[in-house]
């Protein structure tokens, strides 16, 4: 009886302590108020095959599937898909489409939908040695997409800021963070307590997440920029191995690789302009990419 | 069994602890600021009325927001140098930010409209907030009655219980300053005699205010003479600008809505029987109100 009620309050605990908010993407506690729109922009849905499997030698059979824009505002352009692995089955001329690949030149519109078709010949019994085998039929869909994120800054004036501290205001400033749609997020943080005194200098750090069910492997080069609003908050120190900055602009100069679907956090130094009173400034990340969407269809085939 | 029961009760209520806190706690809203309506948001000082009222509080990148400012002046002197400034508008690149109104005369009201485009290049959402300072330079007076007695009619007053008799006054005009002066003895005071005067500064209201060097004009009357020790006035903190004028000789530095006082020693003249005259504060200050407005731009 005991057990079942300490059994019962252990339960409790856990589940008191479920939903604590730590969404933070990088840092340990405090951070940016974070607005993040959804990660997925094209998808793949519906995958089905026709007849139903198990197949016999030999059979004919079709892969559908259906390739969804989930932007609701945005169309998107340039989008292609790839057949690339069938196994042992045989891609045949007929389908919807009549290439393993190709792209939809007029591109999707918000929440438009299209429906793709490939149509294949199951294995001879001599093929799969009169074994049951399962044909793998993998493709994918790549679009470009450019991922966007942006922070603001409150700079303030030093005399202003003593005046606040002497009126016994806390002066504190929480940084709102719009991370854009798509599979890409890129995080920023400060090193600094905001607001930042003028003509000082704040860390910056950023770091680029994969969140999407896809594919990216690396940034490429010269894809990935940061600005800021005004020419006079610019950049001071950056990783020059990775990035080249002039002024309020910063761009990649090298391939920075995603591992385990992140990149490692990256460190700028801005230098903050002399200020009147207290001023917001915006940051600005853009980040252009072509993500693959990856589908897979495991079809068996059943010897007769 | 009965223990076990209180255990429980005691960890399910550690447990509910850890449910979802909410992040922000929610602030007393101050006396002075407030929140009107959806929109629009007031700011107050004794002096002062400001309120700003976008028409709306969400608008489409790219479009206009009208923004209503109303300045109202509570007191019947006059409000100098008044300039209504938006120190910070993200998401606003262009329209109205600043504006000098000039001159509010007592108990008038201004009502000023301005115009602010939102900027096109969004890719989501953002709530931008606007702010506004108001900054108005304004004078302030304090006078205070001095009585100064002879030896001989104090202690007759003082025998027949009639000290508190003579009526001794103070008089200033409303403002976010307030000045008050104490005395290290309780008035009237006896003449021939050394005395401490302590000047206290405060800003009762929710907004900056600025008190430089120069800015406080302090007149002694005949009745008081202030002493001058190692070469400084109320030590250091007024200088003499001729026998009976003295300025003041430094910025004050408001904390928590009080500056340092001035202690200034003063010695009493030789009165006949009884002398009550008036000592005066005129103070020119600057003061900044500000107050700001959430907008959401949508994209």
């Amino acid at each position: 009886m005991k057990k079942l009620f300490l059994g019962l309050i252990s339960i409790l605990l856990v589940s008191g302590c479920a939903g604590l908010p730590f969404d933070l993407p990088f840092f340990d506690g405090g951070g940016p108020n974070v607005t993040e729109l959804g990660p997925d922009i094209i998808v793949i849905q519906g995958i089905s095959i026709i007849p139903n499997p198990p197949l016999r030698p030999e059979d004919q059979f079709s892969v559908y599937f259906e390739v969804k824009n989930q932007d609701d505002i945005e169309p998107i352009s340039g989008v292609s898909y790839e057949l690339y692995d069938t196994g042992l089955c045989v891609w045949q001329p007929g389908g919807y489409y009549t290439s393993k690949f190709g792209s939809w030149s007029e591109g999707f519109a918000p929440l438009e939908t299209k429906l793709v078709e490939w149509v294949f010949k199951a294995p001879s019994l001599e093929d799969i040695a009169h074994l049951r085998t399962t044909c793998p039929i993998k493709f994918k869909v790549n679009y470009s997409y450019t991922a966007k994120s942006q922070i603001d800054v409150s700079v303030i004036n030093e005399n202003r800021l003593k005046n606040l501290q002497r009126a016994g205001e806390d002066v504190i400033y929480e940084p709102n963070l719009n991370v854009g749609r798509g599979p890409i997020k890129i995080y920023f943080d400060f090193g600094n307590t905001l607001p930042i005194k003028e003509s000082s200098s704040l860390s910056v750090y950023l770091k680029v997440e994969d969140k999407g069910n896809g594919l990216l492997g690396q940034i490429e080069n010269d894809s990935f920029s940061l600005e800021t609003d005004s020419t006079n908050f610019i950049f001071s120190d950056f990783m020059p191995e990775y990035f080249t900055c002039t002024g309020n602009i910063c761009k990649n100069n090298n391939s920075i690789p995603l591992i385990n679907k992140e990149t490692f956090e990256i460190r700028f130094v801005l230098d903050t302009p002399p200020e009147d009173m207290e001023k917001t400034y915006y940051i600005t990340a853009k980040l252009n990419y072509t993500y693959d969407v990856i589908g897979e269809a495991n079809v068996a085939i059943e010897p007769r | 069994m009965k223990n076990l029961i209180l255990l429980s009760i005691l960890l399910i209520a550690l447990t509910s602890l850890c449910a979802y806190f909410p992040l922000e706690i929610p602030q007393i809203p101050s006396s002075y600021q407030q929140q009107i309506g959806v929109n629009r948001v007031v700011t107050e000082s004794p002096d002062v009325f400001f309120s700003i009222e976008p028409t709306s509080s969400e608008i489409t990148s790219g479009r206009d927001i009208q923004i209503l400012f109303e300045i109202r002046n509570k007191q019947m002197y006059d409000l100098n140098d008044v300039f209504l400034d938006a120190y910070d508008h993200p998401c606003f690149s262009s329209g109205t930010f600043s504006e000098n109104i000039g001159t509010i005369k007592g108990n008038r009201t201004i009502i000023t409209t301005w115009k602010l485009k939102s900027e096109t290049d969004l890719f989501m959402d953002k709530n931008c907030r606007i702010k506004f300072s108001l900054n108005y330079t304004a004078n302030y007076s304090y006078f205070q009655d001095i009585a100064v007695l002879s030896d001989s009619e104090y202690y007759q007053r003082e025998l027949a219980g009639t000290l508190k008799d003579i009526p001794i006054q103070s008089s200033s005009s409303i403002s976010p300053l307030g000045i008050s002066i104490e005395f290290s003895e309780d008035q009237p005071l006896l003449g021939k005699d050394n005395y401490y005067m302590y000047i206290n500064y405060f800003n009762t209201g929710n907004g900056f205010i600025t008190v430089n060097e120069g800015d406080i004009t302090l007149k002694t009357p005949t009745n008081i003479n202030i002493v001058q020790a190692d070469g400084k006035y109320c030590g250091g903190d007024y200088k003499q600008i001729d026998a009976n004028t003295y300025q003041l000789n430094k910025s004050l530095i408001f904390l928590k809505g009080k500056a340092n006082p001035s202690t200034c020693n003063f010695t009493t003249s030789d009165v006949s029987t009884i002398d009550i005259k008036s000592l005066s504060l005129i103070t020119n200050y600057k003061y900044l109100l500000d107050n700001s407005i959430l907008v959401r731009v949508k994209k």
